[in-house]
């Protein structure tokens, strides 16, 4: 492949054949990040375009109980995962107590079960004839009472359990990045330990956990699985209703422009709470925080606490899914298309990790040749996919693949006298669009990063000893980002897996993938049959988050070594 | 008075290791600026944060102003000592203006002495138009300038400074010893400064004390520890010194440079070693001379010459910028110290 510098110059080693008149890079970048950003690009016209009837049938129908519910929810789990999130990180980054090296990365694995199997687990455990409540009325009689999993709290609590990782991991980070004697002047100027996390260590971490804050509200307004089977009604739940209930498409579309619309405003809500002040370390070497160690019942109160999120987000969920998973399995009626459904879920999953992770590429070299902004617009534009629900994905990518089917089928008839059928709404070509607008971000990120450390004098350094440009990318360049490339098909991969509502909306007739399969069965309350796809699912989950507690781990390991100090 | 009082304090961080520090005892009286100085690893950092309450001393007590802070059975938390502290680092808060970092050990005043009270200290370190900066935008002299008067503000009885210069440009360095040590004066501040930088000891403290591997060396004035000091490691620490072989006679001791005053008192017959600074060397040019130019240094203001002995001993001096010998001449060895300092020679002298 030919790099800029072989179109540059330095004709000595050069290949003249190779020469292009133009950069092919930032071109093909752009195409790229125009092409990914065609669904986005779709849902935000509709959003300035609105058509009135349908706006006026939605606030007559449904509209206002939308927005209520969806700011309740954002405000139920932001502040459940902001309490949750920071406690536990200040709890493992100061403190010491039994378990806390298994704790700190325990802490992390919840990120790997998607919310809507911790969803339908807690809801056939809780419900009215799950194992909880059944076995309260056998001890304490029928008259007992219990709250309704069913409501708005359920979702808030089991949302909370799943999303909080995001807010731990960031204020842990920032917790762990603070100075140790930024700390400790706090001390010396008279405050107390509580009074040092309130003034000094909380305002400090404030810009990581909005951050958090924000992924995690993000996601829960993505959320299509929980809020469908606790029957809240949110954007996300009405979208699929009226595509499948109404068949109206238009409406789905104003919906989804109504949902970037908080989207959007979540993003800013986000950067205004960032601040004027820039939370620069101001010294060259900071130590990071010693932990204390706890003793007494303090120390079993952070062990029972620590532990009672991982039963409840951990252990709890992958323990019913196991049980219900043997039971499923002994029964006659065994899901025998289990095999298909996970070929199905491997094509697509890897499909599009696969072409994420070349568009990736394309795009990261052109943003590193060219230097101009219009790519590095394009790229960001492309990477927006990312923060917006699957729903909203979905809708942008049928209107215009939509519109392919119909030219194509115009062009056919024109040609052979005949439809040409479905052609991209009826293949997985329209779902792995989706997944590749939705998930780019990803492989983008880790692609560019691990470019990062290819820097442009080893190119040079390259060409100087007698490699061909193609030889520079071979031995120099391929050695260095292939583990940035693994890593990001491996997270597309699993989100791909785990994303359900876009495989709902855009999956060919009677192509049913593991999410699919989970769905089908949770809303008909077959919690056993849906246990072993979802198992499945929080199996492949985990590799990511492995992949994340790897190198979270180095980072505190290189901490404790730097934490020695001079006599 | 004292206000500070130290004693028998001992840390070890690892059981089997030697200690961190080893049975430092001290005391300070009011207004009095003491300087910890050693190598790295002396355990003059620790002996701070001991002092400080970031460290639980394994033996030792504490006493600040009369109250006993640490210990075996107490130990007061860094937060009730009302103990002052600059950190190397500064370790100013990121999130907070200048005025608010100043005024953060200031919450149990009310508001308007508080107001009057960073005013006054904004002015004391001359930080008045960099009120509402963030730490990021200052210098490295005026972070350290606000690290100072955020610990002077809660007006401490006692002020801990950690290296506080060692973040700084050589001119600035210069300026801030002057700056801090005005300041401190003026208040009255007791404080103990830890550092390595034997010039920057010498130029703030009223007393400097000598931390080698955990133990404390010798106490004393300035003076003292350069003129006398009590062990070969402080003489060798705190300026160039030079160590030639001798014997105690009756007239005094004798050396391959001449006899010089007994003024230790050391019993006659004794090998020693004397120490010699290269201030007290006096070269006079001489072709017949026992001793041998070697190297000389051009300093400006002076020069530092490097001349071999008969014996082959070589020994440095200051000599004025003026001088006129080079390398290869040779000259004549006087020396005129103004207190001989000799140790028990450590090995027999053939």
């Amino acid at each position: 492949m030919p790099t800029r510098q072989a179109s540059a110059a330095v004709p000595v080693t050069g290949h003249p054949a190779l020469r292009l008149p133009w950069d092919p890079w930032p071109l093909a970048a752009g195409a790229v990040a125009l092409v990914v950003a065609t669904p986005i690009l779709v849902v935000v016209s509709s959003l300035v375009t609105p058509s009135l009837d349908i706006w006026s049938h939605l606030w007559q129908t449904q509209l206002l109980e939308l927005i209520w519910n969806t700011l309740t929810l954002s405000v139920g789990v932001g502040g459940g995962v902001v309490l949750l999130g920071t406690g536990l990180a200040w709890l493992t980054t100061m403190y010491r107590f039994p378990g806390r090296a298994v704790f700190e990365w325990l802490l992390i694995l919840p990120l790997a079960v998607p919310a809507y199997v911790i969803g339908f687990v807690f809801r056939g455990f809780f419900d009215y004839t799950g194992p909880v409540q059944s076995g309260l009325r056998r001890v304490f009689g029928p008259g007992i009472w219990f709250p309704d999993i069913a409501s708005f709290g359920g979702v808030v609590l089991v949302m909370t359990l799943v999303f909080y990782p995001y807010v731990y991991l960031l204020a842990r980070m920032a917790f762990l990045e603070q100075s140790e004697t930024t700390l400790e002047a706090a001390r010396a100027l008279g405050a107390r330990r509580t009074a040092v996390f309130w003034r000094v260590a909380l305002p400090l971490a404030r810009p990581s956990i909005v951050a958090g804050l924000s992924l995690a509200v993000m996601e829960a307004l993505a959320d299509f699985g929980t809020v469908a089977i606790y029957g809240y009604n949110t954007f996300t739940v009405a979208i699929y209703r009226v595509w499948f209930g109404l068949f109206n498409r238009q409406a789905a579309t104003e919906l989804a422009s109504l949902l970037l619309l908080f989207t959007g405003a979540l993003y800013a809500i986000e950067r205004s709470w960032r601040g004027r002040a820039r939370f620069y370390q101001t010294e060259r070497k900071a130590r990071p925080p010693a932990p204390t160690m706890l003793t007494g019942w303090r120390a079993w109160a952070a062990s029972g606490a620590a532990s009672a999120v991982v039963g409840g987000a951990l252990l709890l969920p992958v323990g019913q899914l196991l049980v219900w998973s043997v039971t499923a399995l002994g029964e006659a009626d065994f899901d025998d298309r289990y095999p298909e459904f996970v070929l199905n879920t491997l094509i697509v999953g890897g499909t599009t990790a696969i072409v994420a992770v070349g568009a990736a590429v394309v795009i990261a070299y052109g943003l590193r040749l060219s230097h101009s902004r219009v790519v590095a617009a394009c790229g960001r534009i492309a990477s927006m996919g990312y923060a917006l629900p699957g729903s909203v994905i979905a809708v942008g990518v049928l209107v215009p693949l939509a519109f392919l089917d119909r030219a194509y089928n115009a062009l056919a008839r024109v040609v052979w006298g005949a439809d040409g059928g479905l052609l991209f709404t009826g293949s997985i070509a329209g779902l792995v669009f989706a997944y590749l607008a939705r998930f780019l971000a990803l492989s983008v990120h880790t692609v560019e990063a691990s470019l990062v450390k290819v820097t442009p004098s080893m190119d040079m350094a390259g060409r100087s000893l007698g490699l061909s440009p193609g030889g520079v990318l071979r031995r120099i360049h391929l050695p260095l980002i292939r583990g940035g490339l693994c890593t990001g098909a491996i997270l597309v991969f699993v989100d791909v897996i785990k994303e359900m509502p876009a495989t709902l909306l855009l999956r060919p007739f009677g192509y049913e993938t593991l999410a699919v399969r989970v769905w089908q069965f949770t809303s008909e309350s077959f919690w056993e049959a849906a246990a072993l796809p979802a198992l499945t699912i929080v199996a492949a989950g985990m590799l990511p988050v492995l992949i994340l507690a790897r190198s979270s781990v180095r980072s505190r390991q290189g901490r404790d070594e730097g934490a020695g100090g001079e006599g | 008075m004292i206000l500070l009082s130290i004693t028998h304090l001992t840390k070890r961080f690892t059981p089997h290791d030697l200690p961190a520090l080893d049975d430092l005892s001290l005391d300070a009286e009011p207004g009095e600026i003491i300087a910890l100085l050693g190598p790295s690893g002396s355990g003059k950092t620790t002996a701070l944060r001991l002092i400080a309450g970031f460290e639980k001393p394994d033996a030792g007590v504490v006493v600040i102003s009369g109250k006993t802070m640490a210990d075996r059975k107490t130990c007061v938390p860094p937060e009730g000592r009302g103990v002052g502290m600059v950190f190397q680092e500064y370790a100013l808060f990121p999130h907070l203006t200048v005025e608010e970092n100043i005024a953060f050990g200031l919450r149990p005043l009310d508001p308007r002495t508080r107001g009057h009270r960073v005013h006054g200290m904004l002015e004391t370190v001359g930080l008045t138009p960099f009120a509402s900066r963030y730490p990021h935008e200052l210098s490295g002299g005026q972070q350290q300038r606000v690290a100072l008067a955020r610990a002077l503000a809660p007006r401490p009885a006692l002020l801990l400074l950690d290296e506080p210069f060692s973040n700084l440009d050589a001119d600035m360095m210069v300026q801030m010893h002057l700056e801090v040590y005005t300041i401190l004066r003026e208040l009255g501040t007791t404080a103990i400064c830890v550092t390595h930088d034997q010039e920057e000891a010498f130029m703030i403290a009223d007393r400097v004390g000598i931390l080698n591997q955990g133990r404390l060396e010798q106490l004393g004035s300035p003076e003292e520890i350069y003129h006398r000091p009590a062990t070969r490691f402080v003489a060798r620490f705190v300026g160039k010194a030079d160590f030639l072989p001798g014997r105690v006679t009756d007239e005094g001791i004798a050396t391959e440079i001449g006899t010089l005053l007994n003024t230790p008192g050391l019993p006659a017959g004794v090998q020693v070693e004397v120490m010699l600074r290269p201030d007290h060397i006096e070269l006079i040019p001489d072709p017949m001379g026992s001793a041998m130019v070697l190297t000389r240094q051009f300093r400006g203001p002076d020069n530092l010459l490097v001349v071999q002995l008969r014996s082959g001993a070589t020994i440095h001096s200051h000599q004025p910028s003026t001088l006129t010998l080079h390398p290869g001449d040779r000259a004549k060895v006087v020396a005129h110290p103004t207190h001989v300092v000799a140790f028990l020679a450590t090995k027999p002298w053939l």
